[in-house]
């Protein structure tokens, strides 16, 4: 029997639980194993049907559909449609499944003759036990063979999400990450960890590989940082969600060990969408988006700190009758914003080529009344797959994003500019009036600073996948990302503070070259029978980092206009700086399965990396990362009880790296004026020739498993991890003669933590779905030694430090010692005291869901963290600015002090000790408390159009789905600041604090998706 | 060659290129913005190393010293918060003062031996003789001087750069190459044979006849510069080490007129420390000083200075700030400052009036580290122990006629050193002309620990406020390394005890002699 080339492709007999699909060239429609001589002698039928979304009922292409026990399968197609031919006649139990799905399986009466038709509806998961991952090979893994927990989320998943970015996507809903805080600004990101803080001079966020390539993920230095703001934009936070096809989160040195040095926080692989073969599929979404703060501060004030409402006093100026004189005429400092996002894409192409390409264009007002405070987004995508050889797949994709961010100068943007006035009249302008202040609108001043971010990014990557032999496959990854940032600060002539006027450039330029290899060849193992697999799998990578800086600082312009830093008198500061590190390695690692139910993996990475040391490089060349993995599925035995359907335990250990910042192994000297003009050098850096990378060496052990016919999910892991060789930087002794501190590898610090979830489908008809998933995760990063000086400790910031013994970064003070006394004087201890975590151990979540008649969807889902410390900045500067704080507590306890101070001896009677701290000595430690929080971070629901109603319209519509989204609806705290999960500062910072950024704002928005 | 041989062969072109890179071809961190060790090892820049070098030396901490040890001693009163605390305690591990003249002296001896050593192969590598090169000369007498400094600070010290040498930086393996315990003997003979060592090189660089390699205006790189230092180390060294008759030997090589002053500061306010404390910011006073007190009328150019405020008749240092109306101003008087908070008539905080020193008056004023005169005083000390009061009196003499004064009479009597200074006898004549003629210049501490100066054994001047603070307190004392104890500096918690893990533990970390405990 023949059959035409572009229906029929071969492919491996699926296994168990999940067949291999090897990769990217999913595009066949249908597939038959034409070599299944004996079963052409029996009477055989045809299997045919849909696969759908069951929460969509879109239709779902690459589901692998198979027929046990058979060896017969395939992978449905654009349409979603499969169909195999040859199936035995009689009873068949047909399975399905597909990445990010739950599996299912169902039997079907096979007859000659007509072809059967059967249709499945498949569920996204929220915990996922099948399918294949990502991780680092040439073939990827299917999960039952990797000892190590890995989350996934689909792009279906993602759609349904009222989310602007991809942090949003993480938090909450993969396990082991921690996105902290929220953003409170359009166009500001988040920082990401994974499994807590891992170095204290390295980097703590996950590498983020977009379709195998690094890319730039990270906090832009200037924005938020040196530039002032309170919020920084981040690479991470530009990837527009719906470009991706699927993320996948790696967590754990044994994970991470074959993407080597720099790996050591975990790694984050982003795959974009692709096309496939068939007529030109078209997506547009259009979303409408409304953003409302509530109320700021206090409930107690009605004001809000003046910023809802700065018609009247208030709390904290009842004798204030009238608006104050900068008070906008809407009479409050806030206004609804509005967003509004458009895109479109198409996904299509024929056998040989398909494509998939995209645009969108977004732009969000914020919520601040003045300026033009806001972002606006600009992406463009192609991505392209050529299959011109049966054997040889090549993938090119490429994108371009432009981001334009209009920041508020909030936070240390004007803090910089007059620390003791200009920087509360973001959240009130009451401190004017202790100043007699005149209607000149000096807040609208203050805020006439201008900072503006321009990001741009261009990112492209080449996936080679050759597959010489069916089970000996070649994978080369090569891309380059190309970002840049340039950030204007400026405040104009005429400005308040500065009346001359100031202009600061910053630019900034990363580039991320990768070569990425890897080879992977799948047999028996010789002398052993076929219940015996192996896998061999090698290769290597490299890459290329660049950063590059510039900035310069001018004054003085000569008068009004926009000018350029060319125009201004005075350059006060002109910096540049550039480094380009390389790191490269090998990987051999070999996977040895049996009966599909043990695998073994053993893998050993060789690394180096330019800013090791040159003694180190010299000595051991290579730095090895060794890991290795094994699983077992219980269930497939036949003791297993049926009732416990599938359980898989898993263990691995693995280690990575983490280097040291470019330039540390080097001796360098700077040069110095000295007197009579002479040039001097005197030594900068004592460089440390031995410097190598900290190493991470991580367990885990994890349990994943189903029960009742796969309604419940479940995933526990438990893991340690220890950092040796930690960078720190530490003085020699004087008697070493250098007087500069320098990177050694002497720390050590350690983390333990579990994380678990749990999927359970509560029901399930034909027209209603419910649905209910949660996760819970704690995670405790203790340091261990810090320093060659056993008393040191490391300031991180805000109070946070990194100390011996005590977890990290930890909030460390002076503390109130009679905090529950009443009618005393504060107390404070001696020496500083631990008060917390500064980082959330325990974060949990949870989501319900209800799908009705397979097209209406409502699903909610809420996120707790507790167990930090937090500190308010807006409220501890408040009241040492002797601003005040206006809670009824806060004004009492402030009176009281004053009589108290005035003579009256008995003005403290009543008043608790704690408020006497917080409201009229207000040091940061003074507000540093619990900052537990639950919100109700989702609540969504879609509606999908009949299609019959749809396809009755012009233009080809299939499907027209609407959502109604909506963020941070509701959040309970028992923190007294302004908002636990509202944090100052750069994404880049490792300290935490609240304040001095606005609560994040309410989210509702309207999306229409058509397809057509 | 097809596109699918090509994209056949790229995995191969991958490895290839993977392992080209990451065995060495090139693979090094690019970092703009520095300079690499690598980078000034060339001839042309050799005099720059050398000016760092010189800078290290003359670095803040070590113009702190002078301060520091002016107020621990009778040449200065110290004012503003620390005001007298230096001269009650006298040093403890919490100020970070003395800290920062050890880790200060502790790098000036390495970074000149360091700057040596590159010397040296600079030469090898030129073709050019080491053994006769000036600037290697002068490196080797600024490890002398630094360790000279740290011995008459320290009563121990750990010291890592001896002059016998070692592999520079590189220690027993590790650049983290932590020092032992040494006393001060010990280091000053450490500083002895690097004076030794950049004695020979200056000698041979004038009998080589490489006379006039410096730069215009930076005639201390002169051969024969280093040749007097290098006698006048010595000189100090076996003074301190009781070896009176090679101090007399090395002493009389050096002429009368010469100086050897803390070049290359920092082009900065910081570049000469007894402006910025007098003058600019005025933290110290003469007031309550000997030369306030006992010589207060003595007219003598070694000792310019100016009453730029009283306290108003009847008015004590009390306890509690003076107002300023219950000062007299004297702000005309020449050198009196016309500008900045209260140093016009009284110290920064308020407490002291302000008698402003005037021997540096300018940032561009060079501290006198090592002269002829000071070498004139140990030859006069010699002479002193040896019981030749004549030859005494010619040396003292010596230093009075070049700075045009009158000679003195031969004393009757060697006497005593006594507090206040009795002006009469040998002793006493040697006490106030040292201090005189090194006024200002940190050398005092260093006699004041040979002489166990009476100021210090019990019967030093107290301002009103110390007596009523302290009364009774004496000056600590700090363990010498064979037990024994001794007026000086501790070995700093921060700077070392703390992270030497060699003498972490040991008995010279242990703060067995907390201030008042002496």
């Amino acid at each position: 029997m023949s059959v035409p080339k572009f229906l029929f492709r071969w492919r491996s007999p699926p296994k168990r639980m999940g067949s291999r699909l090897h990769g990217a060239s999913g595009i066949a429609l249908t597939l038959a194993l034409l070599t299944a001589g004996p079963l052409l002698a029996q009477q055989t039928g045809t299997l045919t049907g849909i696969v759908t979304s069951r929460g969509t009922g879109s239709p779902l292409p690459d589901v692998q559909v198979s027929i046990q026990g058979t060896g017969l399968g395939g992978l449905s197609n654009q349409d979603g449609r499969f169909l195999i031919i040859n199936v035995p006649a009689g009873e068949q139990t047909i399975t399905a499944q597909l990445i990010g799905y739950g599996t299912i399986s169902q039997t079907v009466n096979i007859t000659t003759g007509e072809p059967v038709v059967f249709d499945f509806t498949l569920s996204v998961r929220a915990v996922q036990l099948d399918g294949m991952v990502v991780t680092g090979t040439a073939t990827g893994a299917e999960r039952r063979e990797v000892g190590n927990s890995i989350d996934l989320i689909t792009a279906e998943q993602i759609e349904a999400l009222p989310v602007t970015n991809v942090e949003d996507i993480l938090r909450g809903r993969t396990l082991g990450v921690t996105v902290s805080g929220q953003a409170s600004q359009p166009g500001a990101g988040q920082r990401v960890l994974l499994r807590g803080v891992n170095s204290v001079e390295g980097r703590n966020e996950p590498l983020v590989f977009i379709d195998g390539v690094r890319m730039m993920s990270d906090a832009w230095e200037g924005s938020g940082g040196s530039m002032g703001g309170a919020e920084s934009a981040t690479g991470l936070a530009g990837i527009d969600p719906r470009d991706i096809e699927r993320i996948e989160v790696i967590k754990g040195a044994a994970a991470s060990t074959l993407y080597g040095t720099e790996a050591a926080a975990g790694v984050i692989q982003i795959f974009t969408k692709r096309g496939r073969p068939g007529s030109a599929r078209w997506t547009a979404n259009v979303d409408q988006t409304v953003t409302r703060v509530g109320h700021v501060g206090p409930e107690e004030d009605p004001t809000g700190l003046h910023m809802n409402d700065c018609t009247f006093g208030g709390p904290l100026r009842p004798d204030q009758s009238v608006p104050d004189p900068d008070c906008p005429s809407s009479g409050t400092w806030l206004k609804m914003g509005h967003g509004q996002k458009y895109d479109v894409n198409v996904r299509g192409g024929s056998e040989d080529i398909t494509y998939f390409l995209s645009t969108g264009w977004n732009k969000e007002v914020g919520n601040m009344n003045v300026n033009n405070d806001g972002a606006q987004n600009f992406n463009l995508r192609g991505n392209f797959q050529f299959t011109t050889f049966q054997d040889l797949t090549v993938r090119l994709n490429t994108s371009y994003r432009r981001q334009h961010v209009q920041w508020i100068p909030m936070g240390g943007g004007l803090m910089e500019d007059n620390s003791n006035t200009a920087r509360e009249s973001l959240i009130q302008n009451i401190a004017w009036l202790d100043e007699g202040a005149t209607p000149d609108n000096r807040d609208l001043l203050a805020m006439d600073k201008e900072m503006t971010q321009t990001v741009q990014q261009m990112n492209f990557s080449a996936n080679i996948s050759w597959l010489p032999m069916d089970n000996f496959r070649h994978r080369l990854n090569v891309g380059l990302d190309h970002s840049n940032s340039l950030y204007y600060t400026s405040r104009p002539w005429g400005y308040y503070d500065n009346p001359e006027g100031t202009r600061t450039r910053d630019e900034e330029i990363r580039r991320f070259l990768t070569l990425d290899y890897a080879s992977s060849f799948s047999s028996g193992i010789p002398g052993l029978n076929r219940d015996f697999t192996s896998v061999l799998s090698a290769g290597g990578q490299y890459s290329a980092i660049e950063d590059q800086g510039m900035r310069v600082d001018v004054n003085t312009a000569v008068g009004p206009g926009n000018w350029e830093t060319d125009d201004y008198d005075n350059i006060t500061n002109y910096n540049e700086d550039y480094s380009g590190r390389h790191q490269g390695g090998f990987f051999l690692q070999g996977q040895f399965g049996w009966k599909n139910r043990l695998f073994l993996t053993a893998g050993l990475r060789a690394d180096s990396h330019s800013n090791f040391g040159d003694e180190l490089t010299h000595d051991y060349y290579f730095l090895w990362y060794p890991k290795i993995q094994t699983t077992y599925t219980l269930s497939d035995h036949a003791w297993w009880p049926d009732l416990w359907e599938t359980a898989r335990i898993r263990m691995a250990y693995g280690e990575s790296g983490e280097p040291p910042p470019p330039g540390e192994s080097l001796i360098t000297w700077r040069t110095q004026q000295g007197d009579e003009n002479t040039l001097v050098y005197q030594i900068n850096n004592g460089g440390n020739t031995k410097i190598g990378p900290e190493i991470t060496k991580e367990w885990e052990v994890g349990l994943d498993g189903s029960l009742f016919l796969g309604r419940v999910n479940y995933t526990a892991t438990a893991y340690r991890r220890r950092t040796e060789d930690g960078l720190v930087y530490v003085w020699p002794p004087s008697s070493n003669g250098l007087e500069e501190q320098y990177l050694r590898n002497i720390g050590s610090w350690k983390a333990k933590g579990i994380e678990t979830a749990l999927d359970v489908l509560v029901f399930d008809n034909i027209d209603v779905q419910v649905n209910m998933n949660g996760r819970y995760q704690w995670n405790e990063t203790r340091m261990g030694v810090l320093s060659n000086d056993p008393t040191d400790d490391y300031y991180v910031g805000w109070d946070q430090r990194f100390k011996p013994g005590v977890v990290m970064p930890a909030f460390l003070d002076w503390k109130l010692q009679n905090e529950d006394a009443v009618g005393e004087l504060p107390v404070y201890s001696d020496t500083m005291e631990v008060y917390g975590p500064s980082y959330p151990p325990h974060e949990a979540s949870l989501g319900f869901g209800v799908t009705l008649w397979n097209r209406l969807t409502f699903d909610t889902f809420f996120l707790a963290q507790w167990g930090h410390i937090l500190t308010d900045l807006q409220a501890s500067y408040m009241i040492q600015d002797d601003i005040g704080w206006p809670t009824s507590a806060c004004i009492d306890a402030r009176a009281a002090r004053d009589a108290y101070d005035g003579g009256d001896d008995t003005a403290l009677t009543g008043i608790k000790t704690k408020d006497l701290a917080m409201c009229t000595r207000g040091y940061r430690e003074d507000w540093a408390s619990p900052g537990d929080f639950i919100r109700l971070g989702t609540v969504t629901s879609s509606y999908r159009f009949p299609e019959e109603w749809i396809s009755r319209l012009p233009g080809g519509f299939q499907q027209a789905t609407v959502q109604l989204q909506a963020m941070n609806l509701w959040h309970w705290t028992d923190f007294p600041g302004m908002h636990p999960d509202a944090l100052y500062g750069s994404a880049a910072w490792v300290d935490r604090a609240a304040g001095f950024v606005l609560p994040p704002p309410k989210r509702f928005t309207l999306n229409v998706r058509l397809n057509f | 060659m097809n596109i699918r041989t090509i994209l056949r062969r790229l995995p191969a072109l991958a490895v290839t290129a993977a392992i080209a890179w990451t065995t060495g071809c090139g693979i090094e961190t690019e970092v703009t913005g520095i300079t690499a060790d690598k980078d000034i090892s060339r001839p042309d820049l050799m005099h720059v190393l050398a000016h760092g070098a010189n800078l290290e030396l003359s670095h803040m901490h070590l113009i702190n010293y002078a301060h520091f040890t002016a107020a621990a001693t009778d040449e200065i009163t110290n004012g503003y918060n620390s005001s007298g605390s230096y001269r009650r305690r006298a040093v403890n591990q919490y100020h970070n003062r003395p800290d920062w003249v050890y880790s200060q002296a502790n790098e000036s001896g390495w970074v000149a031996a360091y700057a040596a050593e590159r010397m040296t192969d600079v030469n090898e590598a030129n073709g050019t003789d080491p053994s006769t090169d000036p600037l290697i000369a002068h490196m080797r007498i600024n490890s002398a001087l630094a360790y000279q400094w740290l011995a008459e600070g320290q009563c121990v010290a750990c010291v890592n750069w001896g002059p016998e040498g070692g592999e520079l930086l590189k220690g027993s393996g590790d650049i983290y190459d932590p020092g032992n315990v040494v006393d001060s003997d010990s280091i000053m003979t450490m500083a002895i044979t690097w004076a030794e060592m950049g004695g020979t090189v200056a000698q041979a660089a004038i009998s080589a006849g490489r006379l006039n390699e410096y730069e215009p205006g930076f005639e201390h790189f002169i051969p024969e510069n280093s040749l007097y230092a290098s006698y006048a180390i010595q000189a100090m060294g076996y003074l301190w080490l009781e070896d009176y008759a090679k101090a007399d030997e090395f002493a009389a090589k050096v002429p009368v007129d010469w100086a050897w002053h803390m070049y290359s500061h920092e082009e900065n306010t910081w570049r000469n420390r007894w402006v910025y404390y007098s003058n600019q910011w005025a933290l110290t006073t003469v007031w309550g000083s000997s030369i306030g007190t006992t010589f207060r009328d003595v007219e003598d150019p070694r000792i310019p200075w100016t009453v730029c405020g009283e306290y108003k008749e009847g008015l004590t240092v009390g306890g509690r700030r003076r107002s300023s109306s219950e000062y007299d101003r004297y702000t005309t008087n020449p050198g009196c400052q016309t500008y900045n908070y209260y140093g016009r008539y009284r110290t920064y905080d308020g407490d002291l009036p302000h008698y402003i020193q005037r021997k540096y008056s300018s940032w561009d004023d060079e501290l006198v580290m090592l002269s002829g005169q000071e070498m004139k005083l140990v030859r006069a000390e010699v002479a002193l122990r040896n019981g030749n009061l004549g030859a005494f009196t010619g040396y003292i003499n010596d230093v009075r006629s070049y700075h045009g004064l009158d000679p003195i009479d031969v004393p009757a009597t060697a006497g005593a050193l006594e507090y206040p200074n009795a002006e009469d006898d040998a002793w006493s004549i040697l006490d106030r002309e040292s201090l005189f003629t090194l006024w200002l210049d940190s050398r005092r501490y260093a006699n004041f620990r040979r002489w166990e100066h009476p100021f210090w054994t019990g019967g030093h001047y107290k301002t009103p406020d110390e007596a009523l603070d302290n009364a009774g307190q004496h000056r600590p004392k700090y363990m010498r390394a064979d037990g024994s104890l001794d007026w000086c500096m501790p070995l700093p918690d921060g700077e070392e005890c703390n992270i030497n893990p060699l003498v972490r533990e040991t008995q010279w970390c242990q703060r067995l002699y907390e201030p008042g405990g002496g």
